[in-house]
C-alpha cells in the first residue's frame, strides 16, 4: 500500500506544512537553487568516501549527481501536488529496485537537514525573511518527502512478497497484525 | 425477527458447512476440531479445541496455502490439495475450501488421520461450492 492519501494529509496538517510554505519555498529556490551542485557535490564526496554507499554510486557519479540536483531543483519549484508526490513515491519504487536499502534514504535526508541550514541563512538574508522560518520550511519538505519515498519503498517491498509467496496484502497486513501467543 | 435476504443467505451457508463437518465427525472420531476460514486468514466458522488461538490459526493457515499453491504454481502443478502437519498432539489438515476458503481439521493424532485425509477433500471441495455459491 502506498502513502495512503489521508496520512499524508495529517502529516502535512501536523507538520504545519502550508501554502505560505510553498510560496516561502520558491522565493527561497531563486538564491538557493544555485547552490544545490556545490552540495551535491559534497553530497557525493560523503557518498564516495563510505564503503557500503560507495559501491551503489561508483562508476556513474556525473548521471546520479544530474539527477539529485533536478530532484533538488523541484524541492524549490512551489508546486507541490500529486505530480511532485507522484515522482517523491516513484524514487521509492526505483530504489527497492535498484536494490538500496531506506538506510541510504535515510542517511541522504539527514545530510541535507545538516547541511541545508547554512545555505538558508545567506537565501533568507536575501529574501528578507527570518531564517528560522526558512529552515522549518525546508525541513517539513524534506520530510515530506522522506515519507513519500519511504512508504512507497515499504509498499514495494510489501508487492514483492505478495509476488514470491501469493499471499494478498490482507493476509500480509494480517500477519503482521498478529499479536504473539501468551506462553 | 426474521433475518433479512443477505442475512438469511449466510445463516444457509454456515448451517450447510457445519451440516459438512459434522457429519465429518461422526464418521471419523480422530477429527477434533475444525475452523473454515478465508483466503486472507479470517476464521469465519469453526469448533476448536481450546488452546487453539483462531487468529493464528487463521492467519498461519492461509499463509501455508498461499505458499503451497505458488510452490505448486512455480513447477507448473496444480493447485495446492491439503497440507498435512504434525506436531505431538495433533495432525493439522489444511485443506483449499474452493477459490475463497480454506478448511482446516485437527485430528487425533493417535487416530486413523490418514483415512481422513480422502474424506476431507471431497468435504473441503463441498465448502468451497457454497462459499461460492452467490
Amino acid at each position: 500500500m502506498d502513502a495512503n492519501p489521508s496520512d499524508v494529509q495529517t502529516l502535512i496538517h501536523i507538520s504545519g506544512f502550508s501554502l505560505e510554505d510553498e510560496e516561502h519555498l520558491r522565493h527561497l529556490g531563486q538564491h538557493l537553487v544555485p547552490r544545490l551542485p556545490e552540495l551535491t557535490d559534497r553530497f557525493y564526496e560523503r557518498l564516495l568516501a563510505d564503503e557500503r554507499t560507495r559501491p551503489h554510486v561508483e562508476g556513474r557519479v556525473e548521471q546520479l549527481k544530474k539527477t539529485h540536483i533536478a530532484w533538488l531543483t523541484e524541492l524549490f519549484s512551489g508546486d507541490y501536488g500529486e505530480t511532485f508526490m507522484a515522482r517523491q513515491r516513484r524514487i521509492g519504487e526505483v530504489h527497492v529496485a535498484a536494490g538500496i536499502p531506506p538506510l541510504f534514504v535515510a542517511a541522504s535526508m539527514s545530510f541535507l537537514r545538516g547541511a541545508f541550514p547554512e545555505e538558508i541563512e545567506f537565501a533568507a538574508r536575501a529574501v528578507g525573511e527570518p531564517i528560522g522560518i526558512c529552515t522549518g520550511v525546508v525541513l517539513r519538505l524534506l520530510d515530506l518527502c522522506q515519507y513519500l519515498i519511504d512508504s512507497a519503498y515499504e509498499a514495494e517491498r510489501m508487492r514483492r512478497l505478495t509476488a514470491a509467496t501469493g499471499m494478498s496484502l490482507v493476509l500480509l497486513e494480517n500477519l503482521i497484525s498478529l499479536r504473539s501467543l501468551r506462553n | 425477527m426474521r433475518p433479512v435476504a443477505g442475512q438469511e443467505e449466510e445463516m444457509d451457508k454456515s448451517a450447510a458447512c457445519h451440516q459438512e463437518v459434522r457429519e465429518l465427525m461422526q464418521r471419523f472420531s480422530t477429527v477434533q476440531g475444525w475452523a473454515l476460514m478465508s483466503r486472507d486468514g479470517i476464521v469465519m466458522l469453526a469448533q476448536l479445541p481450546p488452546t487453539v488461538d483462531e487468529d493464528f490459526l487463521g492467519t498461519l493457515g492461509a499463509a501455508l496455502i498461499s505458499i503451497s499453491d505458488r510452490w505448486a504454481e512455480s513447477r507448473s502443478a496444480c493447485a495446492t490439495e491439503y497440507i498435512l502437519l504434525g506436531d505431538c498432539r495433533y495432525r493439522h489438515l489444511f485443506l483449499p475450501a474452493g477459490r475463497e476458503g480454506i478448511l482446516a481439521l485437527f485430528l487425533d493424532v493417535k487416530g486413523d488421520w490418514n483415512s481422513v485425509v480422502a474424506a476431507s477433500c471431497m468435504l473441503a471441495e463441498r465448502m468451497g461450492q457454497v462459499l461460492e455459491q452467490a
